[in-house]
Parts: C-alpha cells; structure tokens; sequence
C-alpha cells in the first residue's frame, strides 16, 4: 500500500496491514522502502494524533513518532504486527505529549462552559463534536476508543498496543463510550 | 441462563465488537430482545460508531511538514544524535547527568569558557559548520510550551551531542572549586555540544527546584542568534550587563557575556532568576585549563 502524502486519508479501510518484508528491507536501509513504509502508514498515524492531542499539535507530535520509529525499528523483532507497535510508540508518545503539556499549559485542554452548550449542535460538524468531546475524556480512554472505532484493531491487538490485559479491554471500551456519549449529549448531540 | 441489566451493560462492548463468545452472544442477545433499555444502549454504540466513520469519511490531509522529504531530511539529520531515540524512554534526554550536585555550576560555566579552548577536541567529532545565523525562534516558542519535545527537536536539527560532564571535568582538572551547594537553584540535567549555523556551542537543560525547565546556551562567536521579535531591553544582572528578551507566555531570555563566551539563556520567568544564573553561572575556574 502507497498513499501519496497529501492524500486525504480513505474513508475507513480498515487497519493497515504492513507486509513484514517491507518493514525488514526498511530494516537493512532502504530508502525506497522507508519512504513506502511511511507513507503507508504517517496519515493514519497523523490522523490519531490529530484525535489524541488536537489538531495543532497534530504534526510535531507525527513527525517525533516517525522520528522514533525509524530510529527504532531495529528494535521492531516482528513477532507482532508491526502497526502494532507503531501504535504502541504513537500512543505512548502522544500521552505523553499530553501530560507534559497539561504540566506547562496554562489554559485548561477542556473546552471552558460557554454558551456553545447550549447553542443547538445540529450546525457542529463531525469533527467539531468529536474534537469536543475528546477534549472532555481521559485521554487513556480516547486512545482505547480510537484504536477500536477508527483502527478497527481487535481487542487482543489494542491489548498489545496499550500494553494492558485483554481481559480489560471491554470494560475499558465501556466507560469510554459512556463517557463519550454523555459529553456528547451535553454538547446538545442527538442523533 | 439469563442476566440482568448490569451484567450486559458489562458485555456489551464486548458483544458490540464481536469478542464475545457464542453462549455469552446468546445470553446477551436474548436480553436485549426483551429489555428496551440496554437496547437503546447498544443503538448509542451505534451512532457513536457512525460519527466517528463520519468524521473519518471527511478525510485529513496531513500538512506538508509531514511530506516525506520534508520528514526524511529531520530523519537524516536526527541520525547521527543516538539519543533521540533511546531504547527506553525513562532514560531519557534530560536524564540528570551523574555528577555531584557541587560540581554542576561549575561544570556548566566550565565548559562554556572551555568552548573557546577546546577547538581541538570537538574536531574529533567533525569540521566546524561555516559561520552564520542561527534561529531559535521556533525553539524557544515550543521550550516554553514543551521543553521536553523542544529539546528533542533542537538536538535532532543541530546534530547534537551529549557531552561528557566527565570529560569537560578531567580538562578542567580536578577539583574544580566551586560554590557551596546549599539553596542551589537550579539543577543539571544535560549537557550537549550543538552544531549551530553560527559555531559549535554548548547547550545545558536545568531544572529548576519545581522541576520547570531552562535552557543555558554558550556559544563563542559573536555571530546574532534570533530569538524573535520580543521587547528586548538591557538591565544589569549581578554586576553584568544582560540583555533582555521578552518571550510569549511572560518568559524571558537573556544574553550576556563571560570572558569570549556569549551566554544565553531561554525560559526565565523574571528579572530576579536571570539574576540568580547569572550569579550561578560565574565561572570559577582555575586560570588555566590545560
Ligand atoms: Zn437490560
């Protein structure tokens, strides 16, 4: 799979599924192979930080997580699927974008009470309410719900890429979407 | 078998998703057949599920920082600095550096001054970049928002490399006088040798006593480096004349001068802490290192 860089990425089509020799001629240098590799898998990575950490920060925190993937990826053994542990870097290092932040920020992330909840949500689009409510919940929970709903991953690969039990993962997903749907029923969103 | 409210409300991500094994679907399934409550839960899986393919459906372009040209030239670059990516990121960048707490502001003025003197020993690692400009802007608008990821960004771009407290000490020669250690504000936590457009230059991160970050720069050459187009102003620092740069977010950075040595300093929050370096970072060192 080659998307071109500014493509926008397709509409859901499923988790990338990275074939193993490309990641081993990565492995051994090949610049060819790096640039498929990363444009194969940068706009799903770029559309997760988007959710995770905002749209502004979006691309630095991309770029920092490529940066440590391919000066990694001698470390990748292959034993698991290698989106796997891409996602597993990407989520580690946008959580923690996150709380360096919430340790410098002097604004709160959340989006402060305003009139906007109770103006009428039938304007906001998509992902307008999506960035919104993703403000609102805990971004562990954000991470597990993205992984599900946008990654499509199973519930033993987000195991492995949150490096938490399997036998979690429900409960998790649980709360993540009750949280969810009750700030997006604040926000006004009746669907 | 049959369940209650509660215990489908526990399975029902699981049985949204498809992880659920078949006699669990089934208890599942015949619950929901007849309770209208977990039924309309299991239809707000749903719409959550459709906003988000909605959104996903809108498509992303990703910015042309992300172009992979543009990213492959930060990869060249970040390549011959190691320590963006370490193998485990507790032992991290702005790991402290093991040297006694005594020895830091010593080591740091040291090896500043020793920028001047040490021409020699950096040669190992490579030529000198040819002079010229060097622009900190973006650098000191993301140190003061995200020093952590600033600091990676800057080593990443300027080929830097950790610098040995070890080292700069055994030039100095042992021991390195230096002021009590008592109500020290600042701590130590790396050292690198940056190869900066205008020369090769000693960068320090220091934490302060909350664990807030600064960055100390020395450079010897006289070339300007931009910092952006704060309200700057000259004020006297502990008997010296500093320069003052107003930065967003009311921090400040300051320059001022030791021997050849320019220091800078990025991510002050007043007046009376650029003073407080400025004391710190007095050298006091042996008059000769050789
Ligand atoms: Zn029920």
């Amino acid at each position: 799979m080659s998307a071109g860089a500014s493509k926008p990425i397709a509409s859901n089509p499923g988790p990338t599924r990275v074939d193993p020799a490309l990641v081993a001629r990565c492995q051994s240098g090949n610049p060819a192979a790096q640039q498929e590799l990363y444009e194969a898998c940068m706009p799903r990575v770029y559309r997760l930080a988007t959710r995770l950490v905002g749209p502004q920060d979006a691309a630095d925190v991309t770029q920092t997580i490529f940066l440590q993937a391919f000066s990694r990826l001698d470390q990748f053994q292959g034993a698991a699927r290698f989106e796997t542990w891409l996602y597993r870097l990407a989520v580690n290092e946008a959580l923690q974008f996150l709380r360096r932040q919430k340790r410098y920020r002097s604004v709160p992330l959340e989006t402060e009470p305003s009139a906007n909840r109770d103006r009428s949500c039938l304007a906001l689009e998509a992902r307008e309410l999506l960035d919104l409510a993703f403000a609102q919940i805990d971004p562990d929970l954000r991470a597990i719900f993205l992984l599900r709903e946008s990654e499509q991953m199973s519930y033993e690969e987000i195991a492995q890429t949150l490096e938490i039990p399997a036998g979690t993962v429900g409960s998790r997903l649980n709360r993540a979407r009750k949280q969810l749907q009750s700030v997006l029923s604040r926000l006004g969103w009746a669907p | 078998m049959t369940i209650d409210c509660h215990e489908v409300e526990r399975l029902l991500s699981s049985y949204y998703d498809g992880e659920l094994d078949r006699p669990s679907v089934a208890t599942v399934e015949h619950h929901l057949a007849v309770c209208r409550e977990c039924r309309s839960e299991l239809r707000r899986f749903e719409d959550l599920s459709s906003l988000v393919r909605e959104d996903d459906r809108q498509g992303l372009v990703p910015p042309p920082q992300l172009d992979w040209n543009t990213f492959a030239r930060q990869l060249r670059e970040s390549k011959s600095y190691p320590a963006v990516a370490p193998a485990n990121r507790r032992s991290g960048l702005l790991d402290p550096v093991a040297v006694s707490p005594r020895w830091r502001p010593a080591i740091i003025a040291a090896s500043f001054l020793l920028a001047v003197g040490l021409s020699a020993w950096w040669s190992l690692s490579g030529p000198r970049a040819t002079p010229g400009e060097t622009n900190l802007e973006a650098f000191v608008r993301q140190f003061i928002r995200d020093p952590e990821t600033a600091q990676m960004r800057l080593l990443a771009q300027y080929r830097g490399e950790p610098i040995r407290t070890t080292a700069v000490a055994r030039h100095l020669g042992l021991p390195i006088p230096t002021r009590p250690s008592a109500g020290e504000p600042f701590r130590l936590v790396s050292l690198h040798k940056l190869r900066m457009p205008c020369c090769d230059c000693v960068e320090a991160v220091c934490t302060r006593n909350d664990g807030t970050k600064i960055a100390v720069f020395g450079h010897n050459c006289a070339a300007r480096v931009r910092l952006g187009n704060g309200k700057s102003q000259q004020v006297r620092c502990d008997g010296k004349i500093c320069q003052l740069i107003e930065l967003p977010e009311s921090r400040f950075a300051a320059k001022w001068q030791v021997g050849n040595v320019r220091l800078l300093v990025v991510g002050a929050r007043n007046k009376a802490e650029i003073e407080r370096l400025v004391e710190w970072l007095r050298p006091d060192l042996p008059s000769s290192h050789s």
